[in-house]
């Protein structure tokens, strides 16, 4: 685990990015639970289960940001991307889901962030540019 | 035995003000067409208006910013190095992405629209139609691995062929034409803020492109002064084609025939071809159709040109695949990256991609989000660092000069629509995903290993820099 501050945020903002899906995923199933048709396999993809699977990923990415800030932040910014399409796909309820989709997306956008700047700190770039050989010259 | 060039493989051409005044101009301008979309939901007089006061809001910043820029860091890449060296790695690699990505999208429109037209007059079939794109493609991508010089000249017969039907219109249209330039002010019923909403956003279109040739720099023989010259110049020749071309249309059309315009007449209305018609008849109207393919010819060539210089300076900072990184020994051009680009434009100009065409706004605001914000950084972090085209301001009126555009840039992203809203934001998180993967896989460089960077990161001209302004390190 890396003990430094922007890990540790990284994983954090991923984490609240999940967390904060599961409450909506529990708000839009008491309060909208109609909110978003099904997705193309049925009634099992709805809008709530979907949002709740994504921050399950999303706090896994979150975690794992600790250890190894690549695959980590790719588990919390592809799920933000894969609600994104959802809003996308279902154009009559695009606004009111982007409106519950927000916060995660959010949350998980910065958590990509920082989880780049962590990974830059973790990997350091090569002190010499790529030999192509390729220079030019004339007689 | 001389050494050419440090400057990763890449050849310096020289590049006389007057080509480097078409490459820009064909970038932001290239003839008018699209404007009849803005005449018709804005209204005449609001239109002429918009067009007169929106460079000085946003494309006005953008052309001094890039000069200053240019003229600071004249490397290959332009705005990618500049965030660079503003920013560091990681956001420029997100300009670099967004950038090259709304470019990769664009640059198979313009393919597609010049298609949309030849097709309104030869009825192709789909393999017939995707044959001439494919040597549209090849053509200029031939031309653009030969280097800018042949690059430039194309560009300058294709914006000869764009202007002087144009120009003829023009002529024709004030002499014969009976509607009123600057009436109606906007549509009847409508607020300004209606008006302007679907305008605003063409218009800012149509008003992009003006950091584009910055990066074309690693390949032009004293770039920090040809680029903002050109830029100083091509910006007012830009404005007034826009509004006396403009202005034609409208009169053209005749009285009350504003609000049919439609920049595709082939299902009614009335577009510059058809107005070109109705002035000087079936020749002239022949004359603007030829004029609008070449306008799009041409914005495909440039922008070509312009689209593979920042995927192969990503490549060069060891963040993206090696093989985009190869130039060609003969010619001093990133002809893989220019070759890619034109592959992936053969296979798009076959499909239907609106969902990535929404999404191209959004990246390319971003990417110029990142530009404006660069600027300001560099004003602070380095106020010393030699700049041969400086805007004549303190940096805090520059401040909020480039916070009017990024206002509107932000503006304009949520009044689209929600399909350019999600798509868009879409391509933008594909940024950190993208630079995730890259950067695990390619690690990148230090600032301190930039081949080719003419200024060290403590402000120190390099080598390589000392040889392009003509001094000793």
């Amino acid at each position: 685990m890396k003990n430094d501050a922007i890990h540790k945020y990284a994983a954090l903002v991923g984490v609240l990015a999940g967390v904060s899906a599961i409450a909506l995923a529990f708000y839009i199933h008491s309060a909208q639970p109609k909110l978003g048709p099904s997705w193309h396999i049925g009634v099992l993809i709805t809008s709530p289960r979907l949002l709740a699977a994504m921050g399950v990923i999303m706090i896994i990415g979150g975690i794992l940001t600790l250890w190894s800030p690549a695959p980590g932040g790719l588990l919390v910014l592809v799920p933000a991307v894969i609600g994104l399409v959802y809003c996308y796909n279902h154009e009559w309820t695009r606004i009111p889901l982007l409106k519950i989709w927000a916060t995660p997306m959010l949350l998980g956008w910065l958590a990509g962030i920082l989880a780049g700047y962590a990974l830059a700190k973790d990997i350091p770039g090569y002190d010499e540019p790529p030999d192509y050989g390729d220079v030019l010259t004339e007689d | 035995m001389t050494e050419l060039l440090r400057n990763q493989g890449l050849k310096r051409v020289r590049m006389r003000l007057f080509t480097a005044v078409i490459v820009v101009f064909t970038l932001t301008c290239s003839g008018s067409f699209g404007m009849e979309d803005v005449v018709s939901s804005s209204g005449p007089g609001l239109t002429l208006l918009m067009i007169v006061v929106l460079p000085f809001i946003w494309s006005v910043p953008m052309a001094f910013v890039a000069s200053e820029m240019g003229s600071m860091i004249p490397e290959a890449g332009g705005s990618f190095r500049w965030v660079r060296r503003a920013l560091g790695e990681y956001w420029s690699f997100q300009s670099g992405w967004w950038w090259s990505l709304s470019v990769f999208i664009d640059s198979a429109v313009y393919v597609a629209l010049a298609l949309g037209y030849i097709q309104s007059q030869l009825d192709l079939t789909n393999w017939q139609r995707w044959f001439v794109g494919v040597g549209i493609v090849a053509v200029f991508t031939f031309i653009n691995i030969l280097g800018l010089q042949l690059t430039g000249w194309s560009l300058t017969v294709i914006q000869i062929v764009v202007m002087v039907p144009f120009v003829l219109f023009t002529i024709y249209a004030f002499a014969k034409g009976t509607g009123a330039v600057f009436t109606p002010f906007m549509p009847k019923g409508q607020n300004i803020v209606g008006s302007m909403n679907l305008g605003l956003a063409v218009m800012m279109w149509m008003y992009a492109g003006w950091e584009s040739m910055s990066t074309l720099a690693g390949e032009i023989e004293n770039p920090q002064k040809v680029i903002p010259r050109a830029l100083m110049v091509a910006t007012p020749i830009v404005i007034i084609t826009y509004f006396i071309t403009v202005a034609a249309l409208i009169r053209a059309g005749g009285a009350n025939n504003w609000s049919s315009m439609v920049s595709d007449a082939s299902s009614g209305g009335t577009d510059y071809i058809v107005a070109a018609k109705i002035v000087g008849g079936a020749f002239l109207g022949w004359l603007m159709f030829a004029s609008a393919i070449a306008s799009n010819i041409g914005l495909y060539a440039g922008y070509l040109a312009t689209g593979a210089r920042p995927v192969f300076q990503l490549s060069r900072d060891r963040l993206l695949f090696r093989f985009f990184g190869i130039t060609s020994k003969r010619w001093g051009t990133p002809w893989v990256a220019i070759l890619v680009y034109g592959i992936v434009n053969c296979i798009l100009i076959s499909r239907s991609f609106t969902a990535l065409i929404v999404m191209d706004i959004f990246l390319l605001m971003f990417a110029y989000i990142l530009v404006f914000i660069s600027a300001i950084v560099l004003r602070i972090k380095e106020p010393d660092t030699p700049r041969p085209f400086r805007v004549p301001l303190p940096t805090w009126a520059l401040t909020i000069w480039v916070a009017i555009p990024i206002a509107i840039a932000v503006f304009a992203l949520f009044t689209n629509g929600s399909d350019y809203l999600v798509s868009g934001l879409i391509g933008v998180l594909s940024g950190p995903i993208a630079y995730l993967v890259f950067k695990y896989f390619y690690h990148g460089t230090t600032d301190r290993a930039l081949e080719g960077a003419t200024i060290t990161p403590e402000g120190e001209l390099t080598q390589f820099g000392a040889e392009i302004e003509g001094v000793q390190a």
